[in-house]
């Protein structure tokens, strides 16, 4: 009669929170949520994390307070401003404003029927078929994430030129088909279906999963019932799938709606705009002066629009995904077999995709960066072949600062979000105090802050800072790099926590134990530790800072000049081929970039 | 070395949203002497861990007081941070941080000790000594992760101990390990820190770990101490029916005190009348007539004979019973005895001759036979 055997053996509350990070993770943090040590508590996390807070609050409170701020100069914060409703009647008075927001729900729509559609359609191909070349396909796929978004744009616009787009040429072959035409690289239809196009290597990335992970398991068991082919993919799969999809809709809802390169680099020269690129036009009006109350209107708008879905993807997403532990559980895949002619079909489509979306675009900026003339790519033409445009590029004396710049602002701004992201996500799993799960939303949400909506908002910051503390931000690296730091929170502390919480919270109590201070912990334990997550992180920011054209045209002045903003300047003066030039420097430097730090990622990690 | 002294500590996790407070310590005493191995029993939840985790400053304790020798760590008014504290400490899963080797782990310590950061020639030197103490001399430069669990638990320990702390707590270090590591490493343990003579606190849920190793044990339930005392003590003399049942197998027999002698040798003999008859047993403390008890038998004290027990200075029990189960279990046979309508289990020599249904006479001594008032 052993007592000991009946002792019940549950775990306690207490026990579990002391228990490992991992079964922490998993019994949400709520236990031990105020039990936070008072002690040591390092202060270096905690200004992290109101850091975080402080740097997504600020320009957005100075935004909305200056969309209501009006004066006679038309700039917020000047002699003789009040607070008025005024900006916000404009908008809605202003009848130039309702094709702009039929535009966007239009592109919206559509950019997103395109881009789901062939991400589903991709990622069963890809992912449950017997489809030849599987890996290589989903590589290829993928890889146009680390191309420059405007660098595509410009690619496009030249593909789908009216007289001379290689697109359009090879249309005209058809027989009734003449020119100009029939796409207008210019038009609604072009830029909504190009924005679906980019929509996809990273609707695949997130797909991919959803579609891997419904196990076939249940779709045998629904085959046994006897249930029709299509019975089973309606009552079985699609529900099994929906949520996984849905949360992939709402955030790529909140990436189309603020999308500015494409609708900026294609759109506007033909008129077409959308409502991000009418803020800027609103900043840069090219006829007369600037309508800083509207454009600061319409971006708390813009804002709104964007923010709303995100939180409630955070809170979607915040039970399942981020705190899912790797389990290494695998599914059981059923692949489908697809008899001889469809399989032929299917892999003839996806080569296809590959060779329009994928490989000519880069093709085409190589053949315009090589030629002395806006021409349609023939063999006869190969001859002509020269290197003047890169000639010209490095030649001009302000090009090596302007690149420089674009690398600091890369660099600095990558390494700040980094360590941002570190201290948070430490706060957030190790601390679990308030201030680390309010951080965390802050520093998610940053996706639904359209680019263009926090330039207006650093702009006027700035210009507050300028005109009140005597501090003169605007036109300058630091203020790029603020902005850009706020931009990337979100991805880089979504990366560190899912690092930081594979590393066990033992590893640091024993360095605590070993008399090792807060600093000393994080630099020589936690970020060696979860050093592979960590440069993926930095990676992400690093070439997100490059590529991003709407802080840095929205926020250029003399002093800050990036490569993205030489680049649109160029394309917008028709120097198309040193335009097509920069653009290929950017993709070359940004791949490099991705590729060095995806091995050394992968190197450590296969060592741990 | 220095003695630990608790005074009346407790941790409590605060409620938040729709959950009670978790009182996980409640009120510990205790008194560890300066370089005895000491060790915390409980089963899980029992807040023997979070008691460990509040004398090593990873916790915050909510009341109460820790001294360690003649300073105060933690109280209401004053709390230093674990690493100030200068405690080493040996972790469940090793904790062995898997990016660097076995010799820059263990170095990492020195390189923060709190007696002083010792870098350069005299670190290695030091850490080569730490190192051949458990017995890793071979493996300094080895990566710590391709180590067995034994060879890393060996690094814990080294890392723990290099910086000479003051205390050493251990946090169920061989839960890990397979039986017959287990074993070995028991005994490894506690060799290599007498030969160090620091003070030791060590977190079990095993009882046999704890008996083998401890100078002190003090069983946790739910928060609290139920019993400290030396091993034999705390198995011979159990404090309550909970003790009883979680340290060795224990058969309990109600009964109601008919007489108490004065103190000897092994406390006062009782005589206790039982479903089972009167029996003779031993209490710490003087109980008069009529007071009820429970009766502590162990089953490896029960026998089939009474000729073990002849010269005995203490009266020796005799139950009849049948047989109603027999288990050969190797060294011994498992026998569930049916005496009076009571249950007992028995451990006997795998020689007896001992068959189911028969009847058969068990004897076991006053001095192994612990009273319990209730």
């Amino acid at each position: 009669m052993s007592l000991r055997e009946t002792e019940p053996m549950a775990l306690d509350r207490a026990d579990i929170a002391t228990a490992s990070a991992g079964d922490a993770a998993v019994t949400t943090p709520v236990v031990t949520a105020a039990s936070g040590r008072r002690f040591a508590r390092p202060s270096v996390a905690s200004a992290a994390g109101l850091l975080t807070v402080a740097l997504v609050t600020a320009p957005l409170l100075v935004l909305v307070w200056s969309s209501f701020s009006v004066s006679p100069l038309g700039l917020p914060f000047t002699p003789g401003s009040h607070l008025a409703v005024k900006n916000y009647t404009d908008v809605f008075t202003d009848g130039t404003l309702v094709k702009p927001i039929l535009n966007t729900v239009f592109f919206v729509i559509g950019s997103l029927a395109v881009g789901l559609l062939i991400s589903l359609g991709l990622a069963v191909l890809l992912e449950r078929t017997n489809l030849p070349l599987r890996g290589l396909f989903f590589a290829l796929i993928i890889a146009p994430v680390a191309m420059p978004q405007v660098v595509a744009g410009i690619a496009w616009g030249l593909l789908l030129d009216p007289q001379v787009g290689l697109v359009n040429v090879m249309a005209r072959w058809l027989p009734g088909v003449s020119a100009p035409g029939p796409f207008n690289s210019g038009s609604l239809a072009s830029i909504t279906v190009v924005q679906g196009f980019l929509l996809v290597p990273f609707s695949l990335l997130l797909v991919a999963p959803v579609v891997r992970s419904t196990s076939g398991a249940l779709e045998e068991a629904a085959h046994m019932t006897g249930a029709r082919r299509l019975a089973r993919l309606r009552e079985v799969v699609l529900p099994l799938m929906a949520p996984g999809l849905a949360s992939v809709l709402i955030y790529q809802f909140v990436t189309a709606a603020q999308a500015f390169d494409i609708p900026a680099v294609l759109g506007l020269e033909n008129g077409t705009k959308v409502f991000s690129t009418s803020i800027y036009k609103n900043l840069n009006s090219s006829s007369g002066l600037p309508h800083y109350g509207v454009a600061n209107a319409m971006s708390v708008l813009l804002l709104v629009v964007a923010l709303i879905p995100m939180y409630w993807y955070y809170r979607m997403i915040a039970r399942s995904e981020r705190y899912a532990v790797v389990t290494g559980k695998s599914y059981r895949r059923r692949t489908i077999e697809l008899p001889g002619i469809w399989r032929t079909v299917a892999f003839l489509g996806v080569l296809a995709y590959v060779v329009l979306v994928v490989l000519l675009p880069l093709l085409i900026l190589l053949w315009m960066s090589t030629q002395k003339y806006y021409s349609t790519p023939s063999v006869s033409r190969l001859g002509d072949a020269t290197l003047a445009a890169y000639r010209r590029v490095f030649s001009v004396s302000t090009f090596i600062g302007t690149l420089r710049n674009t690398l600091v602002l890369g660099a600095v701004a990558a390494s700040i979000a980094s360590a941002i992201a570190v201290l948070n996500s430490w706060l957030l799993l190790r601390r679990r105090s308030w201030l680390g799960r309010v951080a965390d939303v802050f520093a998610f949400i940053t996706h639904g802050i359209p680019g263009v909506v926090l330039g207006v908002s650093l702009l006027f910051s700035s210009l507050y800072l300028g005109s009140h503390a005597g501090i003169h931000l605007y036109g300058t690296m630091t203020l790029l790099v603020i902005g850009m730091v706020i931009v990337t929170l979100g991805v880089t502390t979504r990366i560190t926590t899912a690092g930081i919480g594979q590393i066990h919270r033992n590893l640091e109590d024993a360095a605590e134990m070993c008399g090792a201070g807060f600093l000393s912990r994080i630099r020589r334990i936690t970020v060696p530790l979860a050093a592979p997550s960590v440069a993926n992180a930095w990676v992400l920011a690093f070439a997100y800072a490059l590529s991003n054209l709407t802080l840095t045209v929205v926020l250029a002045g003399s002093g800050n000049r990036t490569v993205a903003v030489e680049l649109y300047t160029r394309w917008n003066f028709g120097d198309v081929q040193t335009a097509a030039a920069l653009g290929l420097i950017l993709t070359v430097i940004s791949v490099t970039a991705t590729v060095v730090a995806r091995s050394y990622a992968a190197r450590k990690e296969a060592r741990h | 070395m220095k003695a630990v002294r608790l005074t009346g500590v407790e941790k409590t996790y605060a409620a938040s949203g729709n959950r009670q407070p978790v009182h996980a310590v409640r009120g510990v005493d205790l008194t560890i002497a300066a370089g005895e191995f000491f060790v915390l029993l409980g089963s899980s939840g029992s807040g023997k861990t979070t008691l460990l985790r509040c004398i090593a400053g990873l916790e915050e304790t909510t009341g109460g007081e820790i001294a360690i020798g003649e300073t105060v760590v933690a109280s209401p008014r004053r709390t230093v941070p674990a690493v100030k504290r200068n405690i080493g400490m040996v972790f469940q899963d090793y904790a062995i941080w898997p990016h660097m080797t076995v010799a820059q782990n263990v170095e990492f310590a020195l390189r923060h000790a709190r007696s002083g950061s010792l870098r350069g020639d005299a670190a290695r030197k030091r850490v080569g000594e730490v190192l051949e103490v458990v017995g890793l001399s071979a493996f300094a430069d080895r990566g710590a992760t391709y180590l067995s669990g034994g060879q890393q638990q060996r690094v814990a320990l080294a890392r723990a101990v290099v910086a000479t702390p003051d205390v050493l707590l251990f946090d169920e270090p061989l839960s890990n390990l397979d039986a017959r590591l287990r074993a070995l490493m028991r005994t490894e343990l506690r060799r290599i820190a007498s030969e160090l003579g620091i003070t030791s606190v060590y977190v079990t849920h095993d009882q046999v770990e704890a008996l083998v190793m401890a100078d002190h044990i003090a069983v946790m339930k739910d928060g609290e101490v139920v019993q400290v005392g030396a091993p034999q003590d705390i198995y011979r003399q159990p404090a309550d029916v909970f003790v009883a049942g979680f340290i060795g197998e224990a058969n309990l027999v109600k009964g109601s005190v008919a007489d108490c002698s004065d103190a000897q040798a092994d406390g006062h003999v009782l005589a206790v009348d039982t479903e089972l008859g009167r029996l003779w047993a031993v209490s710490t403390k003087r109980l008069t007539q009529g007071d009820t008890v429970t009766l502590v038998i162990r089953p490896e004290n029960l026998h089939l004979a009474d000729h073990h027990l002849t010269g005995a200075s203490t009266p020796v029990n005799t139950v009849g019973g049948t047989v109603e189960r027999a288990t050969f279990a190797g060294a011994h046979t498992e026998l569930v005895l049916s005496c009076s309508g009571v249950r007992l289990q028995a451990q006997v020599h795998a020689f007896e001759p001992v068959e189911v249904g028969g009847e058969v006479t068990l004897s076991f001594g006053t001095r192994w036979t612990a009273a319990i008032p209730d």
